[in-house]
Order: structure tokens, then sequence, then C-alpha cells
């Protein structure tokens, strides 16, 4: 009667070639999981930094007349019509927060200060920027950078009292010259998408906050202001000649 | 006997297996397919390529050799080509209007809009009162 089982030396064979094939079919099935997993990296890692402006950001300006926010993208409930140039004649621009293909989710220059909605990437030009401002109201100082790089720092002016400068996200909306440089608001101002929180209304406007020069320098370093974020005229000088409209302005307490 | 029978169908498992992930492959190993040449699958031997006929579009093969093609020459050496990497193809780049997987997801652009995205420049300033809060 015929053995069932192989000998010794063939029943080696027969086992490296079952662990030969296991091998092949091991490498060949890892690879695209591999492939997969750092695909899924890199996109979450790409729409972290549009959100955090740490890698730099986009900016939107408007290409026609105006543009409607949508509360959600593709969605049918329009948030706001905002018109483009703005109030003070200029492309109206949003900070973007988030790219979903044909829909930027945007930072507002709306009242709540950090309002976002969404818009139509083909309704906008993109642009973009490593510039951004950090403002540390406890300090009294300004940082800004160009990607990581600190290119320029400064002492500032903040609110006072029962005008403070609200902590938040906010971005720069326009780059005024006002006609008189030794006036109050120096030789520059960058207007912000933010508000005061305390005034609906200044100077006939809305109670925009802004960054801006001086003509006191000897009252930077405190709470002097009605919520703007003052700057020497050296400084804001600066700021007018290198960065951009919609530069991200972080403001922290 | 036996022996023997095992070491034939062990050597041709071991072939058949790691024969199909040219991955691990030696190019230097292996001849490498004429540069004038781009296919997405190997013809047999004696395929369109053998009677002297151009490269056929429906062979899958192309002769980027304008004079080649026009000689009428085959594509040589075709069965020396290693077969297609089913496993890890060559990403076509991004086309207009081609619907690429990140835009299927929805969630982020390619590599070329970022590529395209001008960096924004300081603004020219409008003369004008500040209404701001000061």
């Amino acid at each position: 009667m015929r053995p069932t089982m192989p000998s010794g030396p063939a029943r080696v064979l027969s086992s490296l070639a079952v662990v030969a094939a296991l091998a092949a079919l091991t490498a060949c099935s890892s690879a695209p999981a591999e492939d997969e997993a750092s695909a899924q990296e890199e996109s979450a890692a790409d729409t972290a930094a549009e959100g955090d402006g740490t890698d730099g950001a986009r900016i939107a300006t408007v290409v026609g007349g105006g543009i409607d926010v949508h509360a959600e993208p593709g969605g049918d409930e329009v948030l706001h019509t905002l018109a483009s140039p703005n109030d003070f004649g200029v492309d109206r621009t949003f900070l973007v927060e988030r790219n979903e293909g044909e829909w930027l989710e945007v930072l507002l220059p709306v009242r709540p200060n950090g309002s976002t909605g969404w818009i139509r990437s083909d309704e906008v030009e993109l642009t973009s920027t490593s510039y951004r401002l950090d403002v540390d109201l406890g300090d009294f100082t300004f940082t800004v950078f160009d990607g990581d790089e600190e290119v320029r720092a400064g002492v500032i002016g903040t609110g006072e009292g029962e005008t403070p400068t609200p902590p938040g996200r906010y971005y720069f909306t326009e780059l005024l010259q006002p006609p008189d440089p030794e006036g109050p608001y120096g030789v520059y101002a960058f207007g912000l998408s933010g508000f005061s929180e305390t005034l609906e209304t200044f100077a006939g406007g809305p109670g925009q906050l802004a960054v801006h020069g001086t003509n006191d320098e000897d009252a930077l370093g405190r709470q002097v202001s009605h919520g703007c974020v003052r700057v020497s005229n050296e400084d804001i000088t600066w700021m007018a000649e290198n960065l951009p409209i919609g530069t991200p302005v972080e403001i922290s307490a | 006997m036996r022996l023997k029978s095992y070491l034939l169908i062990a050597g041709v498992a071991a072939t058949a297996l790691f024969g199909a992930a040219p991955a691990s492959a030696d190019d230097a190993a292996e001849p490498r397919p004429p540069v004038d040449c781009v296919g997405e699958a190997a013809p047999p031997q004696g395929g369109p390529g053998a009677d002297g006929s151009p490269c056929e579009e429906d062979s899958g093969l192309t002769c980027e050799d304008p004079e080649a093609a026009e000689s009428g020459l085959p594509c040589e050496d075709l069965g020396d080509i290693a077969p297609p990497r089913e496993e890890d193809p060559e990403p076509a780049p991004p086309q207009d209007g081609e619907e690429t997987a990140e835009e299927e997801r929805g969630d982020q652009m390619t590599e070329a809009e970022r590529e395209a995205i001008e960096e924004a420049q300081a603004p020219a300033p409008v003369e004008m009162d500040p209404t701001y809060t000061g």
C-alpha cells in the first residue's frame, strides 16, 4: 500500500512552495493599502492647511458685481448678498477657510465676528499669501510671519475699557490712505473683517475694526483705542508695502 | 521520482508567482523595452509587430518614432517587454475637465490648480477718510 503522506524532503519542499506563495500574495496586497493611506494623510494635511493658514492662506476675490453667500455648499439658502466693490470701492475679498472644489467656505466681513459662509469657486479668483499677522493684546505686540519666518514685529495700542479689541480670526479687507497723514489713523489703515462688540457705529461707519497708524506713538503699548489696533506709522507703512488684502490676522488675548 | 515531481511543482509555482511581481524584478537582469515604443500590454510572439506592419492602435502600442512608423518596421522585441504592473499603474497627469479622484471627493485642489494660484500682491491704497473705530 502506498503511503498517502510525502516523505521528509518532499514534505519540506511542499511547505516551502506554500510559504513562497503566501509571501508573494502578501507583498502584492500591501502596496495599494499603503498608497491609499498616504493619499488620505496628504488630503487631510492639505485641508487642514487651508483652514489654519500656517502653510499659507487662500484669498478669494469676487470677479463679478456681487456674490451670494450660502449657508451650505450647494444649498439654496442665501445668508448674504455682498456687493463688489465694497463700500470703500475695493474688490470684495474673502479669506478661504475650506476648499470643497466647486464651493469655498470663507470668513465673512459681517457681524457677528467669525461668521462664515459658502461661495461658488467659479465666482471668485483665487490668490495666495504666506503672510499672516499675529496680534497679542496681552503683550501689546504684533508679529508678521512669512510662512514660519518672523519678518516684522512691533508695539501696538489696543482697545480701552468699554471698547476693547475683540480677540478672533480676521483678515484685511481694504487699504486706505487717509488724506491727513497726521490724523488719528496715521498714514495708512487696513480695514479688518471684524467689528467692535460694543460699538454699533463709529465716525459714520458700522464700528469696523482696523489696523492703522497713529499720530500719538507715545500711546502705543497701552489700551488707548476704541477697538482698533494701532501701530507706528513706520510699521503700518511696511505693512502697506508688503501685505496683501486678505492677509489673515489672528488677535489673541 | 516523487521528489522530482515536487521540485518541478515548486519551481513552476515560484516562477509564476514571482514572475508576476515585476516591482521586485531587477531591470538590469531583464531586457528593457525599446524607448520608441510604449504600450500597455505586451503582444504575444508573432503578434501585430511581427509581420512588418507598424504598431497598431488596437494592439495598445504606439510607435513614437515617426521613422519607425513610416518605415513599417515592427516594434521590435515586444515580446521582451515585461507584463503590465496592474497593481501600480503610472498616474496620468490631470487634464482640464478630467475628473480626478480629488475632484470626485471635492475636498482639495489638484496639484496643478495649487501651482496655478498666484501670490497676492500688496494693494494700491485708496485715498479716503476711514470710518473705523480708531
